[in-house]
């Protein structure tokens, strides 16, 4: 049930059509977890708080570095040396107290992630390297929890959900890991773009209404705005969703 | 030397609306400027600052390859584009 503050403070949205009292007690109700607290993990993470989305988790080993400040909006000049998670859950819960916000100072691995992201109903994808993107894809697969998949690099971004059990997974996307630069060149826009289409995706996903990129990745080209499509396409084969796989832990590593 | 390019789907349209597009080339760069070099639309996509982006991911016959592998005649070559940054 929503409180008379609740109805008043998200009710533009409460008021559009199929989303309504009961898609924000759904979002109220939510577990959402957010990997990685940088360009895209700050603004999914602000976006999922201001929608009122119940129970955010944000998990990030590093921390806030000055070259940081030129995209990852929830970290300020002050901050600079503290744990991403500490500094991003101060802002957040300034921004909506009656979300439940809890950083998570880790970084994922193949030992942590099934305990990390147990419990979730949505896994937002905030990672900087597809290494650590192919470890939590798996994760997700074994599961079963919808992983919101973007990524950046310069104006270029792209992002598609990811369903186990219904759409291509990650590995199935690319059959190894694509090689991750050390320092990607971008600016603040490109990620605030994409962890808006994937806030959008988790919203639509918990609520239960509208369409949402699976069996696509979406690809967009702000140098010359462009939006592009790609369908994709399960590998029956696939090391990571193929048949049989599915909880198959033995497969992990 | 002619080696397959395999076009992904978002850029068919800058590439005759071809999936696969037969290059000259002895390296994969060889073959992805001879692509753009008869696609000139795909630059924006594929270089920066007139390299093959970095972000552009690779494979020769269905193997992970990287821009300098060489290609012998009938390979084939995916390209895939992958941004990584968060």
């Amino acid at each position: 049930m929503l409180s008379g503050e609740e109805l008043q403070r998200y009710g533009r949205q409460i008021i559009y059509p199929g989303f309504g009292e009961i898609g924000q007690d759904k979002l109220k109700a939510s577990y959402v977890l957010v990997v990685g607290v940088g360009g895209l993990g700050c603004a999914a993470s602000m976006y999922l708080t201001y929608a009122g989305a119940g129970h955010i988790t944000i998990v990030d080993d590093d921390s806030v570095d000055l070259s940081n400040l030129n995209r990852q909006m929830l970290h300020w000049e002050g901050d600079i040396g503290k744990k991403k998670p500490i500094s991003a859950a101060n802002k957040l819960r300034k921004i909506n107290s009656s979300v439940r916000i809890t950083p998570v100072c880790k970084k994922i691995t193949e030992d942590n992630v099934d305990v990390i992201i147990k419990g979730f109903d949505v896994v937002i994808d905030g990672l900087d390297n597809f290494k650590t993107r192919f470890v939590l894809n798996a994760a997700c697969v074994r599961q079963k929890i919808p992983f919101i998949h973007a990524g950046v690099n310069g104006l270029l971004g792209q992002i598609t959900t990811i369903v186990p059990g219904k759409t291509p997974c990650l590995a199935c996307i690319y059959s190894t890991p694509p090689v991750s630069e050390e320092t990607v060149p971008v600016f603040g826009v490109t990620p605030a773009l994409m962890a808006s289409l994937q806030v959008m995706e988790a919203i639509k996903l918990i609520a239960g209404f509208g369409e949402t990129f699976q069996g696509r990745m979406l690809y967009f080209n702000g140098e010359s705005m462009e939006f592009a499509y790609e369908d994709l396409t399960k590998n029956p084969k696939c090391s990571v969703c193929g048949p049989g796989r599915l909880n198959a832990k033995e497969h992990r590593k | 030397m002619s080696v397959k390019m395999l076009i992904p789907q978002l850029l068919h349209k800058y590439a005759d609306n071809q999936e696969v597009v037969e290059v000259d080339g002895t390296t994969v760069n060889d073959c992805i400027d001879s692509l753009r070099n008869r696609y000139p639309e795909l630059e924006r996509w594929l270089y920066r600052s007139g390299k093959v982006a970095t972000y552009v991911h690779i494979g020769v016959n269905k193997k992970k390859a990287s821009i300098d592998d060489r290609v012998a005649d009938g390979d084939e070559i995916r390209i895939m584009l992958a941004t990584g940054g968060g």
